[in-house]
């Protein structure tokens, strides 16, 4: 069998020659992905929030409010009644 | 004492058993036309223990009943039902393994069923809290030995001879005398007339004559589809017509929607409608937070259909929770006076009257669960009828919660389990599937529900922010005669109860009211502390930062004494005994009764000399290398864990080594232990060096594995060595092992630090701080 093995190194080298080409591109884009269909934008743009003047938080202002609908009340009063017989 | 050495061994997943979900249809069809062993209507039994747990005040408790849980096919194929959430602790290969220890059954020849959420026929399923084997191991015990016992009465009603003269034997019920044997398969008819024999009255086999229980040479059954991508998660589940959602929703907790734009989201390719999504104002226990849903033919359509919506929000109350300002909140906190939760002795004089005060101060930030599976959730919701199919740890809860959420009775609400990509508490709430539901309803068609990471990571019931605060006074010989621990974190409460600004007694119990030192001064207090975001349960919950400040404090006074560190813990712990909590109010004991589960020190010292022998306390390590030791008692298991550090001169950090002594009584699958510790070494050094979401505005400041990085394979540590500690005796009742591996690796990991490089990590996490 007559191996040809000038044309086995030629293609050795061009492989090398992409393989590098390729690696020098991917260290050169820094800039970030842009949003994608899997990776959402890291702020959307097109959320905004009114303007608010809550107080600072403290450690003994509650902010959360009594739920005025009877079945949350209800799940809210099982769940701790729940939780403080088992624990979890 | 039980060394694993070669996880390879016990690694083979040449056990391919495949695992189903549970049907009507599948056990009517086992009933009507494989004449197997079931019946449609089950029947509670009250079990009867050993020793007492907590199970029986679960809600809906335990049911005892091999009809319920055992299938027998005529070709002796043997179905056990897994009642529990499989999220990676291996509990859908451990229960019904113990079914199958006492029926004698060939696990070769034993499937698996995942049951759906139904509480009345299952007894409690929710998987959290380090339960399941601790609530069932007597119970699946019980199970089994029923079923053994109908087809050994089966076997003896068809050879005219008396029970006791026959034997399960390996899938065989045998008859010595004359030779005669006939296999599960063919006695599972008769078996099935048979009644259940008396709870009372079962024999349990001896310990002695296991075949696979404590063995540890069972791989999980669903190791098989884990590994080659064949296993069906939340996310794999698709029904005809079935609709894709995603989410926008409130960025701060308490906020709700006032306007929305969904113009630019339905030129999106795919999408087909945008709608408001119901919330509740918070607390509202695990309802959902409210938002605009974009409902598309694909989960990317949907994703990039929510990126274009413009919405307005109001963010409510907590518009200002920064954690900067909080964290100084919670500090100023922690130096005043608080509620006391536990006194003996008098602290506060003795303190005065000290040679020396030690004082530390340790905060740990929010974390994020961040399961590699984010929520989510399909339903299909028909007239009055709805069927989830959702990730869950508590199955039976999320029935409870869809029901109520659609007005429409339990019965007509069907949960499907799916396999759990981790949970960690998270998957406990049932927020994303009560979307799902919500929104097939509106729409009409099955709808799955996808939560991005972004989603998963900025919408969480997060782990508690907490300082701990610890002053011991020392009297001239360096003997401590006084420990004040005040501890200042929102409580999980707060999720379902408006007002809440104290922890909850089982909040205290983890770590706190139940300090097992022997100092003759003692006090905990708990100041106020109101939640600003959803705070929820997180593997190991409040143990995490109770173990992290009193494990280093015991490093730092051995520091201040010139002690040596293991030597200084011993002494802490103090002389074996069972410690008294009668000076607490309310001792909450993981649910346990305390007769059965006490806070035993001898258990705890074990651990520390099994870890401190075992693993090389002492031994020399390389410069920059250092050794570290905590131990913590939780879930009624013992730990204790010395961790080998090194820190290079530019403050990387690795850890070569890590070494782990546990108790947890008596235990069912060896390989599993070592699995669950292996991943509370990765998941503690994770949340240790990078764990911490922030807060500014109100809103959450990390939303990927960018900025809330867990730990990646290269920087794992890189041996951890398990010390299984056998049980006293047989009847040693079970202890948790899911979640007890956390707590106690981020101290010793701070104290190896310390030992390698003199710096003294008060503040998690460790980020930055070693290049300095």
């Amino acid at each position: 069998m007559k191996h040809n093995f000038p044309a086995l190194a030629v293609s050795l080298l061009a492989g090398a020659f992409l393989l590098s080409e390729q690696a020098a591109n991917a260290q050169t884009n820094t800039s970030p992905p842009p949003a994608t269909a899997t990776r959402p934008a890291k702020t959307p743009a097109e959320q905004n929030s009114l303007p608010n003047n809550a107080p600072p938080a403290t450690t003994n202002q509650t902010t959360g409010e009594a739920s005025r609908d009877p079945t949350i009340r209800k799940m809210n009063e099982d769940e701790k009644a729940k939780v403080d017989n088992k624990g979890k | 004492m039980n060394i694993l050495t070669n996880p390879n061994k016990l690694r083979g997943f040449e056990k391919h058993i495949k695992v189903e979900n549970v049907s009507r249809r599948s056990i009517l069809k086992s009933l009507g036309l494989a004449g197997g062993f079931v019946l449609a209507a089950p029947v509670m039994m009250r079990p009867s223990f050993a020793y007492e747990t907590g199970a029986g005040k679960m809600p809906h408790g335990v049911v005892v009943d091999p009809r319920v849980f055992v299938s027998i096919a005529p070709d002796g194929i043997v179905t056990i039902v897994a009642h529990r959430s499989e999220m990676g602790t291996g509990v859908r290969t451990s229960l019904p393994l113990i079914v199958a220890e006492e029926l004698e059954a060939d696990w070769s020849r034993v499937r698996i069923q995942q049951a759906h959420g139904d509480e009345v026929k299952f007894g409690n399923q929710d998987t959290d809290g380090s339960r399941s084997t601790r609530h069932y191991l007597i119970p699946m015990r019980q199970i089994g030995a029923s079923a053994r016992t109908m087809l050994e009465q089966a076997a003896a009603k068809r050879w005219g001879v008396p029970a006791s003269e026959v034997k399960a034997v390996h899938h065989e019920v045998v008859h010595s005398a004359s030779g005669r044997k006939l296999g599960f398969g063919e006695l599972a008819a008769d078996a099935a007339k048979q009644s259940v024999p008396s709870i009372e009255g079962l024999k349990l086999k001896n310990p002695k004559d296991f075949r696979y229980l404590g063995k540890g040479e069972i791989g999980i059954v669903d190791l098989h589809d884990i590994t080659t991508g064949a296993a069906h998660y939340g996310a794999d589940v698709r029904l005809p017509g079935m609709k894709y959602a995603v989410i926008a929703r409130p960025p701060v907790t308490g906020g709700k929607l006032v306007s929305f734009d969904g113009a630019e989201a339905m030129k999106v390719s795919g999408v087909e409608k945008v709608m408001e999504v119901k919330g509740w104002p918070w607390p509202s226990k695990f309802q959902p937070l409210g938002g605009v849903a974009v409902i598309a033919r694909n989960t990317g359509a949907a994703i990039k259909g929510c990126n274009a919506l413009k919405v307005t929000w109001d963010d409510g109350a907590n518009a200002k929770y920064d954690s900067v300002a909080y964290r100084a909140e919670l500090e100023a906190a922690a130096r005043k006076p608080g509620l006391v939760v536990r006194k003996e002795g008098d602290a506060e004089a003795a303190l005065k009257s000290a040679d020396k005060v030690i004082v530390g101060e340790y905060y740990l930030p929010h974390f994020a669960h961040a399961s590699m599976e984010p929520p989510v959730a399909v339903a299909n919701v028909k007239g009055d009828k709805a069927e989830v199919w959702a990730p869950v740890q508590s199955p039976g809860g999320t029935r409870e919660d869809v029901a109520k959420t659609l007005g429409i009775p339990e019965e007509n609400v069907t949960v499907n389990v799916t396999l759990l990509g981790g949970g960690f508490g998270r998957k406990s709430k049932c927020d994303f599937a009560l979307e799902a539901v919500l929104l097939s309803k509106e729409l009409g068609v099955p709808v799955k529900v996808q939560w991005t990471r972004e989603d998963d990571v900025r919408h969480d019931f997060l782990h508690t922010v907490s300082v701990e605060r610890i002053e011991a006074g020392l009297d001239k010989n360096g003997k401590v005669i006084a420990w004040r621990h005040r501890s200042v974190a929102p409580s999980i409460a707060s999720t379902f109860a408006a007002g809440t600004v104290h922890q909850a007694p089982f909040e205290l119990g983890m770590g706190l009211i139940d300090n097992p030192f022997e100092i003759a001064n003692m006090q905990c207090e708990n100041p106020e502390a109101a939640a600003h975001t959803r705070i929820g349960w997180f593997r190991s919950v409040s143990n995490i930062p109770r173990a992290f400040a009193v494990q280093s404090m015991v490093a730092e006074i051995a520091h201040a004494t010139n002690r040596d560190p293991k030597d200084m813990l011993l002494e802490l712990i103090g002389s074996p005994r069972i410690v008294n909590l009668s000076s607490v109010k309310d001792p909450w004991n993981y649910g346990e009764p305390y007769d059965s589960y006490p806070i035993d020190t001898a258990r705890l010292r074990k651990v520390v000399e099994v870890v401190a022998d075992k693993g090389g306390w002492g031994r020399s390590v390389p410069k920059g290398h250092g050794l570290g030791i905590a131990v913590h008692r939780s879930f009624v298991s013992y730990i204790a864990t010395i961790v080998e550090v090194a820190v290079d001169d530019k403050g990387k950090l690795t850890v070569p080594r890590v070494d782990t002594a546990i108790d947890c009584g008596t235990y069912v699958n060896p390989e599993r232990i070592q699995s669950q510790i292996e991943g509370a070494a990765i998941m503690g050094m994770s949340l240790a060096k990078y764990g911490e979401i922030t807060f500014k505005d109100g809103k959450v400041q990390q939303g990927n594995f960018d900025d809330y990085p867990v730990l990646r394979i290269d920087e794992s540590p890189g041996i951890t060595n398990v010390y299984i500690v056998p049980p006293a005796t047989p009847d040693t009742p079970p202890s948790g092992v899911g979640e007890p591996g956390v707590p106690p690796f981020a101290p010793a990991l701070i104290n190896a630090i310390f030992a390698a490089t003199g710096k003294r990590i008060r503040a998690m996490p460790i980020g930055k701080q070693l290049e300095a």
